[in-house]
């Protein structure tokens, strides 16, 4: 086990390292000057530019070059936005925040809904439930994002009128950032109006837990159908059964604890996705993440803050794989055998 | 489900004979993939059977309601938009261009998968053991990811969306072709045909070629839907496909103003890419199950 750490371990910093030597080139990838990429200054003056040189190593090569990098990177001097003019580290650490909490609430929406589903559509007695889960899943997996969100837009907010459109928090609330993720803070708030603003965010939440929810949702049907399948055919759970345990209790004591392990790894492979899909629901529902921040960087060519968001966002889907595959192997001692050196 | 037989014969069709005589059961998937062939003959000839240009205006037709509706005009079958575009028109163009691109995209990084998959599934010790890691650690990354970091080097534009679905895709395909490059060369028949003197590119041709194709062609056949997916996710967040281009991500993003006054400009492209990505993902399905099937025969 401890071995098996330390593989990861290694891994953790080969992937940090890659990264940052993959945000530390696009510098040099992205168009216009080197410095005022990694500065966000856009107009430096003759004097500056010498000192600024000398401060950033450019007049070294570029092994120095990176290492200066790092340093600043280590100290949160990442270099300003060329639209705002501020802080990107900040700006990054405020919107990290939103995402994470979005992505969240919608794996414990999918884990809610799609284990007992999953479990349901595995279980022999009731064949006819199996098509109808799987239709759905299929339904689920192929339908766009975007599409599924602009649908419940219209049936739930402009039909209906149960939902507001967008945003985080109505702006009538104001309510004192302190972690960054908004019922956190309303909880910990000291306001009068706390219960009125926790609905208020409770109902900005639920369109985009759901839509972000659909596609580990489905993912989440077919694994744990696939799985209790498997489970349900071997001769342990038969011999359970012969002893005359009920359903419940096989279910409970022999089948889910072996059914749910292949659970853990798929979350593992598909927190990239997971990531990647909370980008484009933030887009939709103007969440402010950092998500729609990045694609705005995109359209903006805001080239700072563009190496900033994706240094984050891809060393965040590194690490969460790597700590899901950690997990993974605390609960499955059967795959720490052959686990060499792969993620 | 062991069904009773008079003869237990072998079956002597080749494999793919096989393989699509059980696809064909399969009812589902034999419907998704007659749809999947019109789309694809869409994708082609789409542009040329479009009544009118996907740029052209009308503006006397604003935002005028598909013909089956009450106040519908039966010359714009599926109505106009904001601008007095065609919708029909610009679905047509836009099957080619999120539909066709996907398709061309998968190919093209099939091709290039299956060279250096091979290269690598031959290459040992040091080098294929430093390839794994940068493969595995290419893995982890999500598609879309990859080519949003992509676009965001290269900048917006559906010339570098496409290179960048290609490339975002490859490492997938990689990885699955080392891998089973890596499994065939261990089996006997490989081994034995080297014995008896094939050089490598005879092995890649008469060996492993015919062994890889059927799993390539499930592998795109999924691969296709994300895709398909990625070309339009990047429109519709506006760095991909740019705005007068009928692609049907962007079509769905422009008319997100008028959407609430009228749904269909948003409704019709939306679910003709729902019906794309339904049929290829239930084709992919089939195909796969077919090939578990004759596997287990």
């Amino acid at each position: 086990m401890l071995n098996y750490m330390l593989r990861k371990f290694y891994l953790l910093i080969f992937v940090t390292f890659g990264v940052t030597v993959f945000a530390f080139s696009l510098n040099y990838l992205f168009p216009g000057d080197v410095l005022t990429n990694m500065t966000g200054n856009q107009a430096i003056s003759t004097e500056l530019h010498q000192i600024l040189i000398e401060e950033y190593r450019l007049d070294s090569n570029v092994v120095f070059q990176y290492f200066s990098y790092i340093e600043r990177l280590v100290h949160g001097d990442w270099g300003v936005s060329f639209i705002t003019n501020t802080s990107i580290f900040e700006q990054v650490f405020t919107a990290l925040p939103a995402t994470i909490e979005l992505a969240m609430y919608a794996l414990l929406y999918s884990f809610i809904v799609a284990i007992p589903l999953g479990i349901l559509a595995s279980n022999p007695d009731r064949p006819w439930l199996d098509k109808p889960i799987l239709a759905l899943s299929l339904i689920g997996f192929s339908m766009p994002i975007f599409w599924l969100a602009l649908i419940m837009i219209l049936v739930f907010s402009i039909n209906l009128g149960w939902f507001p459109v967008s945003g985080r928090l109505s702006l009538i609330y104001d309510i004192p950032v302190s972690t960054g993720f908004i019922l956190i803070d309303i909880l910990m708030s000291e306001v009068t109006y706390k219960a009125e603003a926790m609905f208020d965010a409770l109902t900005h939440l639920i369109m985009p837990t759901f839509v972000l929810a659909a596609y580990p949702t489905t993912v989440l049907i077919r694994t744990t159908r696939q799985s209790m399948h498997n489970v349900l055919d071997t001769s342990y759970v038969k011999a359970a059964k012969a002893k005359g345990l009920s359903d419940f209790q096989v279910l409970k004591r022999h089948a889910l604890r072996n059914g749910l392990l292949p659970v853990i790894q798929m979350l593992g492979i598909h927190f990239g996705t997971l990531i990647t899909l909370a980008m484009v629901t933030e887009v939709i529902f103007s969440w402010p993440g950092i998500g729609l921040w990045l694609v705005d960087a995109i359209h903006q060519r805001d080239y700072p803050a563009i190496q900033g968001g994706l240094m984050v966002l891809s060393g965040m889907v590194f690490v969460a794989t790597i700590l899901f595959d950690v997990v993974y192997m605390i609960f499955d001692p059967l795959a720490r055998r052959h686990g060499h050196g792969k993620i | 489900m062991a069904k009773f037989r008079f003869f237990s014969s072998p079956s002597n069709y080749s494999p793919l004979k096989q393989l699509w005589s059980l696809f064909e059961r399969n009812h589902f998937a034999l419907v998704a993939f007659w749809i999947f062939i019109v789309m694809f003959i869409l994708s082609i000839f789409g542009p040329l059977l479009a009544p009118y240009s996907p740029y052209e205006q009308h503006p006397e037709a604003l935002l005028v309601p598909p013909a089956w509706a009450l106040d519908g005009q039966i010359n714009y079958l599926f109505g106009t938009d904001a601008l007095g575009r065609d919708i029909l028109s610009r679905v047509l163009s836009g099957i080619s261009y999120s539909f066709g691109l996907a398709i061309i995209a998968v190919v093209l990084a099939l091709t290039i998968g299956l060279f250096i998959g091979t290269l690598a599934g031959f290459s040992k010790g040091i080098r294929a053991s430093a390839l794994n890691h940068i493969l595995d650690i290419a893995l982890i990354m999500p598609s879309l990811l990859i080519a949003i970091v992509i676009v965001a080097i290269l900048g917006p534009g559906i010339a570098n969306t496409f290179w960048a679905v290609v490339l975002a895709m490859l490492p997938q395909f990689i990885h699955h072709v080392r891998t089973e490059v890596a499994d065939l060369l261990n089996k006997d028949f490989v081994i034995a045909y080297r014995l008896d003197g094939a050089n490598k590119f005879q092995l890649f041709k008469y060996a492993l070629i015919p062994n890889l194709v059927e799993g390539l062609v499930i592998f795109g056949a999924m691969a296709i839907s994300s895709a398909i997916l990625d070309i339009v996710v990047l429109g519709f967040i506006g760095i991909g496909a740019q705005t007068p281009e009928p692609e049907l991500g962007t079509m769905i993003a422009d008319s997100i103003d008028v959407f609430y006054l009228s749904p269909w400009t948003v409704m019709l492209p939306g679910l003709l890419l729902f019906v794309c990505i339904l049929t290829v993902n239930i084709v992919g399905d089939g195909l796969r199950r077919a090939l578990k099937e004759r596997r287990l025969q």
